[in-house]
C-alpha cells in the first residue's frame, strides 16, 4: 500500500513539474506586468521578482488606452450577449425537443457555421457594413458579434435542455400552461444553468474576438482590447512591462468568467446526479 | 465542440409551427451572415478586379486560373500543409500525453488539470503578444536560456529567421490548443471500462501491450473526431496569433492559405482573388467538415 503511495506521490510531483514548465508563459507575463520597467529590462533577466510594481502596472491606465477599449469591449461583448440569449435559448429548445427534418438541417448548419474559415465572410462584411454606414462603429460590430455567436450559443444551450425531462413541461401543459408559458415558467428556469454558462461563453468570444474588430474599424477610440493589445506588436514605444501589463488586465475577465462556469458546470453535474 | 447527433428517448409530440418560429431567429442569421456572404464570395471570385467598385465584369475562372499558376499560392499551400500537420500532430500528442498522466489518480490531481486549463482561458491577442515576448529576438528569455544553458551560441531569431517563424507560430498555437486535446482525450480514458485493463493484465500483457490493445482503441473514435477538429482549426481558422505574431512575414515564411486571403484583401485590395482564395479555402474545408460530420455520427459512437 504504502508503495502505491509513494508511486502516486511521485507521479503527481513529476506531472505538476511537467504542468509548471507548461505553465511558464501565463507566468512570465504576469511578474513582467507586475515587476518595473528597470527590472523587466535588467541582464540577466530575474526569474524571479525581487519587487511588485503596482504603480507601475497601473500606469498603463495613463500612457494608452486601455480603459477606453476596455470600456468598449464590455459593451459589445455585454450587448451582443444580452440579444443572443434569449434568442439562442428558445431555438436551442426547439433543437432539444422537436424531431423533423428542419431542425436536424438546421443543426447541421450550425455545426458548419463552426466549421466554415471566417476569413472568406470578412470581404462581404466589410461592403455590407459599408453599405450600411456601420464601419468604424460599435454598432455594426456588435451586430457582427450577434451575427457570429448567436449559431453556437444555441447549440451550447441544447444540451441544458436535453437535460431537462419533458414530462415536466407536459404535467405544466396539463396544469392549463400553454407550450410556451411551460417553456419559459419550466424549461427555462431549469435549464439555467447551462444558459448562464453559454451566455459567458458568448461573452467570452466576443472578448476574444480580434478578427473583425481589427477589420471593420479603425478608429482607435472604437478599438477593443484585442485590437489595442495586438497594435503594440512592433510599436516600440511601448515596453514590453506595458505591453504585459495590458495584457494581463485583458485575461483577468475571461479568466474569471470561465471559473464560474466551470463551477455552473459541476453544479448542473451534480444536479443531475441526485435526480438520476 | 460536440457533433449533431439525433438525441434518443424523446417521443415525438405534436409539432405544429412551433419550431419553425423558434427556429427562424437562427435561421434568418444563418443566411444573412454566413450563407449570403458565402454566396456573394463565390461570385465575386468569378468577375473581373475591381468588380466590388461598380466595374462588374465576368472574369470566369480566370483569378482561380492566376491562383494555381502563382508560386506565391503554391508556397502558402504548402505553409498550410506543414502548419496544419505539425499543430494537429503536436496538439494531439501533448494532450494525450497529459490526459494519461491525469489519468492515474496523485494527490492534487483535479488542482493541476484545473491549472493546464489555463492556456485554454487566455485570449489569442494575448497568447500572441506574450509568445512575441518570450521569443523576442534581443530581451525574450528564451534566447537567453538557451544560450545559458549552451545550447546555442548566438540569439535565434525566432520570430524574424524565415527558417524559424512557422515554428514559433505554431507553437503559440499548439500551446493554447492543448487543453482541448488534454480535456476531451481525458474523458474518453475515463470511458474506458476498467475491467478490460484487468483482463489485459490476465492474459499477460504488459503496460505497453495494454497501452497498445486496449487504450488505443478505446479513444479511437475520439482520436479520429478530434484529429479532424483539430484540422479544421489549423487549416482554416486559425489567424490571430499567427497574424498578430508575424502578420504573414518574415518573407511569407507564415503566409498560410488564410493570411494570404486577409493581405489580398486588405494589403493588395484584390478584393477578387481575395475571395477566389477564400473560396478555395472553404472547398477543403468543407472537404474535411463533411468527414467530420460523418465519423461523429458513425454508428457505436457516443
Amino acid at each position: 500500500m504504502a508503495r502505491h503511495d509513494l508511486a502516486a506521490w511521485r507521479r503527481g510531483a513529476a506531472t505538476l513539474l511537467i504542468a509548471l514548465a507548461l505553465l511558464f508563459p501565463f507566468y512570465w507575463m504576469l511578474i513582467t506586468a507586475l515587476q518595473g520597467e528597470a527590472a523587466v529590462m535588467a541582464f540577466p533577466p530575474r526569474l524571479w521578482p525581487q519587487e511588485i510594481n503596482l504603480p507601475a502596472f497601473i500606469d498603463v491606465f495613463r500612457t494608452t488606452k486601455v480603459g477606453r477599449w476596455l470600456l468598449n469591449t464590455m459593451l459589445v461583448a455585454g450587448t451582443a450577449t444580452a440579444v443572443v440569449v434569449p434568442i439562442a435559448a428558445l431555438t436551442a429548445y426547439a433543437l432539444s425537443r422537436f424531431r423533423s427534418t428542419a431542425v436536424s438541417a438546421t443543426a447541421v448548419l450550425i455545426v458548419v457555421t463552426q466549421m466554415m474559415p471566417p476569413v472568406l465572410l470578412l470581404v462581404p462584411y466589410f461592403i455590407l457594413f459599408r453599405e450600411l454606414g456601420l464601419l468604424n462603429g460599435l454598432g455594426g460590430l456588435i451586430l457582427a458579434n450577434i451575427a457570429w455567436t448567436m449559431p453556437v450559443s444555441a447549440w451550447l444551450m441544447k444540451s441544458a435542455f436535453d437535460a431537462v425531462p419533458h414530462e415536466l413541461e407536459e404535467a405544466a401543459m396539463i396544469d392549463g400552461c400553454g407550450r410556451f408559458g411551460a417553456i419559459i415558467r419550466v424549461a427555462v428556469p431549469l435549464a439555467a444553468p447551462g444558459i448562464a454558462a453559454a451566455a459567458v461563453f458568448a461573452f467570452i468570444s466576443a472578448w476574444d474576438e480580434y478578427f473583425f474588430a481589427r477589420t471593420l474599424i479603425s478608429n482607435s477610440d472604437y478599438w477593443l482590447v484585442s485590437v489595442g493589445l495586438g497594435s503594440f506588436t512592433g510599436d516600440y514605444s511601448t515596453s514590453w512591462q506595458h505591453v504585459m501589463a495590458v495584457a494581463t488586465i485583458s485575461t483577468l475577465p475571461p479568466a474569471i468568467l470561465f471559473i464560474m462556469v466551470q463551477r455552473a458546470f459541476i453544479a448542473n453535474l451534480a444536479q443531475g446526479g441526485v435526480k438520476g | 465542440m460536440p457533433p449533431p447527433s439525433a438525441a434518443p428517448r424523446k417521443r415525438a409530440p405534436r409539432i405544429g409551427t412551433l419550431p419553425l418560429v423558434l427556429l427562424l431567429p437562427v435561421v434568418v442569421c444563418i443566411a444573412i451572415f454566413y450563407a449570403g456572404p458565402i454566396l456573394f464570395a463565390v461570385v465575386q471570385s468569378l468577375q473581373k478586379g475591381g468588380a466590388a467598385m461598380g466595374d462588374p465584369g465576368f472574369a470566369g475562372a480566370a483569378h482561380y486560373l492566376s491562383l494555381f499558376g502563382d508560386r506565391r499560392f503554391h508556397s502558402s499551400a504548402f505553409i498550410t500543409l506543414v502548419f496544419t500537420v505539425g499543430v494537429v500532430v503536436a496538439t494531439y500528442a501533448i494532450g494525450l500525453g497529459l490526459a494519461l498522466l491525469l489519468n492515474k489518480g496523485f494527490p492534487g490531481q483535479r488542482a493541476v488539470g484545473g491549472l493546464l486549463i489555463i492556456p485554454w482561458t487566455m485570449p489569442l491577442v494575448v497568447v500572441a503578444v506574450v509568445w512575441g515576448w518570450l521569443l523576442d529576438y534581443q530581451f525574450g528569455i528564451v534566447n537567453y536560456l538557451l544560450e545559458r544553458w549552451g545550447v546555442i551560441d548566438r540569439p535565434i531569431g525566432w520570430l524574424t529567421d524565415p527558417d524559424m517563424a512557422l515554428w514559433s507560430v505554431g507553437a503559440a498555437n499548439v500551446w493554447r490548443l492543448f487543453p482541448l486535446a488534454m480535456v476531451t482525450l481525458l474523458a474518453a480514458l475515463k470511458s474506458i471500462p476498467q475491467e478490460l485493463y484487468e483482463a489485459a493484465e490476465v492474459d499477460g500483457a504488459d503496460r505497453w501491450h495494454a497501452f497498445l490493445y486496449v487504450t488505443l482503441p478505446g479513444i479511437r473514435p475520439t482520436t479520429i473526431a478530434l484529429v479532424l477538429l483539430l484540422a479544421i482549426w489549423a487549416f482554416g481558422r486559425i489567424f490571430t496569433i499567427v497574424f498578430v505574431m508575424a502578420g504573414g512575414g518574415p518573407a511569407g515564411a507564415t503566409e498560410t492559405l488564410v493570411i494570404q486571403t486577409y493581405l489580398e484583401a486588405f494589403r493588395y485590395f484584390r478584393l477578387e482573388r481575395a475571395s477566389a482564395l477564400g473560396v478555395i479555402t472553404l472547398v477543403i474545408s468543407a472537404a474535411l467538415t463533411i468527414l467530420y460530420l460523418k465519423v461523429s455520427r458513425a454508428p457505436g459512437e457516443r
